[in-house]
């Protein structure tokens, strides 16, 4: 995504003024400032940039619900962070564990102007198109700018060799076709992590078509009940991050530093197992993450953080329908570098992975092509 | 023949008076950054709240989110909202201006660690 000049930014559009009900309140009444001068410093004083960030208190005076939703919104309060982070026994009750997570993990949360007057401000900000308010987020520039390489770079095929993902290339489908349901992006009602989402799409909402028999080899009894979709159906790698550590340098300025990405397809165990993911066989995705995550700020401050696995459940989002490791059955069976091995693992992750570890002696087998 | 021309003066006159106190500008000749933001404005503005305020609770209610404000609007709020509000005339005169913005806006000081690398 190119970056706005600084005057693009604050560019208020005569659109906005004439078509835009949010104009008729005044911006004094969103944003505060002084409003008998036109000096620039002296008209700033005392005025809120990114108003969203109190939404009970500017859009939740006319737009009650939704703020009143913000309260517990996983895009505003990073809920899927502090799951996670709890389960690998991060202490949100110790003061030191609550100083290095504020440091170095709320920067990317998202607030009601991110996605519908700004760009993300994690991103630099900067107003999408002269304050004009969007009811449906922008594709590339808000969901796509904050879930970038991990997922718009797979959606429109910005990884060099991985072509687009169909729902794109054929039908330019937008985020908001597949991920409907307006509560999830606003009351928060799933909490947690985004894969807890009781409401977030499946595959098989709109392909209901696919089941034994519907004349296609592989969709056997055997292959769909043990195989999430995206195993067959992701077009190629996908990103994986390793490595995070964070910290305060010399001049007082926070950091953090991760090591170079990599892209990678790999299969393994289902670390997600439930109901709504029966399968056996998943993708996974190494994400930007170790043991010494807050080691600046103190010791151990993560024990348990063998409790979920580095590797992690993944939906890449560059689905087609005939992929490299679905042309011929063996383009998976006996593959061995499709699959997570103990070898792709270092020795100190390999207790946090060993539930999506798969041994040699499960990796399925070549099979004669041609037979049934 | 003065008093039926006297008359026809004093009718001509009555329409004129009538034609003043009914007849006001076409809403497309009053320019949009002429019209005062504030309080001249506040009962149009309140009224296109109250309904944008309706629309929001019925999508709400499609949402299925309940709240204990949600049923409720402050209307006090809203209007003290519009009324209250100082003119803004100041901020639109310059954030709409491209040629003042670009000798002015200045981006803030990026403040990055040497040590900071990766992705984020």
């Amino acid at each position: 995504m190119p970056p706005l000049e600084v005057w693009q930014k604050v560019l208020v559009k005569d659109k906005f003024l004439e078509k835009d009900i949010h104009a008729d309140i005044g911006c004094i009444a969103c944003h505060g400032g002084q409003p008998d001068t036109d000096d620039k410093d002296a008209a700033h004083e005392g005025m809120v940039q990114k108003v969203g960030a109190n939404p009970a208190a500017t859009c939740g005076k006319c737009h009650v619900d939704y703020a009143q939703a913000a309260q517990t919104n996983i895009h505003r309060l990073q809920t899927g962070y502090q799951e996670v982070l709890a389960h690998r026994g991060g202490d949100f009750t110790d003061p030191t564990f609550v100083t290095a997570y504020s440091n170095h993990c709320t920067g990317c949360h998202a607030d009601c102007s991110d996605c519908h007057v700004s760009r993300p401000s994690a991103l630099g900000g900067g107003l999408l198109s002269g304050h004009l308010f969007k009811k449906t987020a922008s594709i590339w520039q808000t969901c796509g700018g904050c879930h970038s390489t991990r997922i718009a770079d797979d959606y429109k095929g910005g990884h060099e060799g991985i072509p687009p993902d169909i729902h794109w290339e054929k039908e330019g489908m937008l985020c908001s076709d597949c991920h409907t349901d307006d509560a999830a992006y606003h009351n928060g009602s799933h909490g947690g992590a985004r894969y807890d989402d009781p409401t977030a799409p499946t595959c098989i909402q709109c392909h209901e078509d696919v089941k034994p028999g519907d004349g296609i080899e592989q969709h056997d009894q055997e292959h769909l009940e043990k195989m999430a979709c995206q195993t067959c159906h992701a077009a190629g790698q996908y990103k994986s991050c390793f490595g995070c550590h964070t910290g305060i340098d010399d001049k007082g300025i926070k950091y953090f530093a991760s090591e170079p990405s990599q892209m990678t397809f790999k299969i393994g165990h289902n670390p997600l197992k439930s109901e709504r993911r029966p399968w056996e066989w998943v993708l996974l995705r190494h994400v930007p993450t170790n043991k010494d995550l807050f080691a600046y700020y103190g010791d151990n401050l993560l024990p348990g953080f063998d409790n979920l696995p580095t590797w992690k459940y993944t939906t890449p989002h560059n689905m087609r329908r005939i992929t490299p490791q679905n042309e011929t059955c063996n383009s998976c069976h006996g593959q061995d570098d499709l699959f997570l091995t103990e070898k792709d693992v270092t020795p100190e992750e390999r207790a946090a992975n060993t539930p999506v570890i798969v041994a040699p002696e499960d990796i399925p087998q070549p099979v004669e092509e041609g037979g049934s | 023949m003065k008093k039926t021309s006297f008359l026809w003066l004093l009718a001509v006159a009555a329409l004129i008076i009538v034609g003043i106190l009914v007849i006001r500008p076409p809403a497309w000749a009053t320019p949009v950054h002429a019209v005062p933001r504030a309080a001249s404005i506040a009962s149009e503005a309140d009224a296109h709240l109250s309904s944008n305020v309706k629309r929001e609770t019925s999508s709400s209610s499609h949402l299925g989110l309940t709240s204990g404000l949600g049923s409720s609007l402050d209307e006090t709020s809203v209007q003290s909202l519009v009324a209250d509000t100082p003119s803004s005339d100041n901020c639109i005169a310059c954030h709409t201006d491209k040629k003042k913005l670009k000798k002015l806006a200045k981006e803030p000081e990026e403040v990055k660690s040497e040590k900071a690398s990766g992705e984020g």
